[in-house]
């Protein structure tokens, strides 16, 4: 099972979804910003999905989502962002910029590996 | 013998003519009288007995002092200045005739006593009096008067000052009003075009004489709106008209014109320009204000979001181990009151950005094909503890579809079903059902709880309102007023009925799906 990455500001919910995840067997790669994500994206290891926040202060979700396509990464990693923004028109941004789904926080437990499992590759 | 006409009369008349002349007399509209020395009347013609008001017969051996209504004494100084061998004239007199009073101009001139010799005058033996009605004419007179008055009141009224250019002598005149506005009285006013301009302010000087002389030329209508001095500081806001005027061989005669004093009316204008304005600086900063009312929800909403959803996450993580490892059993409970109350937090925080958002009229929503029972069996996935330790009872038809937007639908359940466990008890049964009715389903969610007391029921809907019950008081009361209006919002309503210490069912009705 390739490893999962999560992309998130805040250090306390990259945990939680470290401590949802890899109970369940997934191997957690964190990145603390956008800048950080593209880095390791760029060195080319490979990833079964990845976990993106949208609001964060160097790069927002939809600058790093748009990075990727540039850096033909979204072919490569399936793309989950999630945020606090409880908006319709958030989720749709979100995938229309290429996202394969949209979960917003708080989010089930349940919905968080549903969503993992069905997209992992 | 006396002769009934002036005696000064230098031609002596053809006898025809004198055989004619009382008729002719009598034709005259003047009034003729002829006096003896004593003053009493010896003949009088047809307009004398108009004039006078007396019957022609009446007048003949009437006194002289006798005939006015007024002014007599100056009939009599006329009649002793002819007797004098002059002409006598009065003033004035007044007579009461045709049932009115009527003016006479008067004139006596003495009638002397024919004689042979014609360079010689003959003795005095009367006089003739002629009487002229300058009733109409004063009548004329004074409607002229009046007019001028008018038009003088019109100019004051209407602020309106009338000029006119010879260009010939290049003089201008001013009517009084003119005077007035400009703050330039009558002899320091010097007549000539350059006099007139020297009120235009300076810096419209030169324009307003280069039209000015434009329409003088070719005729062209002259219309400028200029600032001039005043008989204030500040001056005053002139709108100017003028036209050429010509002779009747076509030759220039004058430019004539106006100045209206619009100062008042600028002021006005202006006063309602600078209120207009400050409403709409008013509106900009309260839509200003909205916005970043708005734009602070959407942080704090988001702010609060994600603690909670750590808060909730780590819980429901915390539950699942406890569940698949047996450890820490004793945890369960204070755990799931940590995942519940982070829930409840955050349901409070959806609903201030929902009320926001619905205010703010920013909610759009998007109907779509749904399977109704799908629909509630997710909102009672998401629902709150409590409720799913009750018996829960859906009776909803797997093949009934609804047009509705999944994110209105789940406000809306959501709402309901946390109502209905917040107000029964948790053991109790909740009980979802929906019936088709026409283009429409009608969904209902029943409780066991209390009921609300009838006089609570027409309030229900409103914010902030709650049916209080002593154990519980937590929450907005903004619950139903937000599923209400997204009920409403995709086209529906929303209503109760409820029978106290029975329980409460709240109905709701969306659009049917149907294949168009």
């Amino acid at each position: 099972m390739k490893s999962v990455l999560v992309v998130d500001d805040v250090d306390d919910a990259r945990q939680l979804v470290r401590a949802a995840l890899e109970p369940l067997g997934h191997t957690i790669v964190e990145a603390a910003g956008g800048v950080e994500a593209l880095e390791i994206l760029d060195a080319g290891d490979e990833f079964g999905v990845m976990l993106l926040d949208i609001r964060m202060p160097d790069l927002s979700g939809f600058e790093v989502i748009e990075q990727m396509r540039e850096r033909s990464h979204l072919s490569r990693v399936p793309v989950i962002m999630f945020s606090a923004h409880a908006d319709r028109g958030t989720a749709n941004r979100a995938l229309e910029a290429g996202a394969v789904a949209y979960l917003e926080k708080p989010y089930r437990l349940g919905e968080l590996v549903d969503l993992v499992g069905t997209h992992a590759v | 013998m006396t002769a009934p006409y002036p005696a000064d009369m230098s031609e002596p008349l053809a006898p025809a003519l004198a055989e004619a002349w009382p008729a002719v007399v009598d034709a005259a509209h003047e009034l003729v009288l002829a006096l003896d020395l004593d003053g009493t009347v010896t003949r009088a013609n047809r307009a004398a007995a108009e004039l006078t008001g007396f019957p022609t017969a009446d007048l003949e051996g009437r006194a002289l002092g006798d005939l006015a209504a007024g002014g007599g004494d100056r009939l009599e100084i006329a009649f002793r200045t002819a007797l004098a061998g002059r002409v006598g004239q009065t003033g004035a007199v007044r007579f009461t005739g045709r049932g009115a009073d009527v003016v006479v101009q008067v004139r006596v001139a003495p009638l002397r006593a024919a004689t042979d010799e014609t360079d010689e005058p003959g003795e005095i033996v009367g006089a003739v009096l002629c009487g002229r009605d300058l009733t109409e004419i004063s009548e004329t007179q004074r409607s002229m008067a009046e007019m001028g008055e008018m038009l003088r009141r019109l100019q004051e009224l209407g602020r309106v000052g009338l000029w006119a250019w010879d260009v010939a002598s290049d003089t201008v005149q001013w009517s009084a009003e003119m005077h007035r506005i400009h703050g330039v009285a009558p002899d320091e006013f010097g007549g000539t075009l350059r006099d007139h301009l020297a009120v235009v302010d300076p810096d419209a000087r030169a324009g307003v004489e280069a039209a000015l002389r434009r329409t003088a030329e070719s005729g062209e209508p002259f219309a400028e709106e200029f600032s001039a001095a005043g008989p204030h500081d500040g001056g005053v806001w002139i709108q100017a008209r003028a036209d050429l005027r010509t002779d009747d061989a076509d030759r220039v005669v004058a430019v004539q014109g106006i100045h209206q004093d619009l100062t008042e009316r600028y002021a006005a204008e202006e006063q309602m320009r600078a209120a207009l304005e400050r409403e709409r600086q008013a509106v900009e900063e309260l839509q200003e204000a909205d916005r970043l009312k708005d734009e602070f929800l959407d942080t704090v909403s988001h702010e609060f979001r994600t603690p909670i959803s750590i808060v909730s996450g780590y819980a429901e993580v915390l539950l699942r181990d406890v569940e698949a490892n047996g450890v820490g059993s004793n945890l369960r409970a204070p755990l799931e009151a940590v995942l519940r109350n982070a829930r409840h937090l955050h349901q409070m925080v959806a609903q201030i950005l929902d009320m926001s958002r619905l205010d703010a009229g920013r909610v759009m929503v998007a109907p779509e094909r749904l399977v109704l029972v799908d629909v509630v069996a997710a909102a009672l996935d998401d629902a709150d503890e409590p409720l799913r330790a009750g018996e829960i009872l859906v009776d909803v038809a797997g093949e009934l579809e609804v047009h509705a937007d999944p994110m209105a639908m789940s406000r809306i359940l959501t709402n309901l079903l946390t109502n209905a466990a917040k107000y029964s008890d948790g053991a109790t049964r909740v009980e979802v059902a929906a019936e088709p009715d026409g283009d429409r389903v009608v969904v209902r969610v029943t409780d066991q709880g209390g009921g609300i007391p009838a006089d609570r029921i027409e309030t229900l809907f409103d914010r902030f309102v709650k049916v209080e019950r002593p154990d519980q008081s937590e929450g907005f009361g903004l619950g139903l007023t937000i599923a209400r209006r997204f009920a409403e919002l995709q086209g529906g309503a929303m209503w109760v009925e409820s029978t106290e210490s029975v329980g409460s069912s709240f109905f709701f009705s969306v659009p049917i799906w149907q294949e168009s």
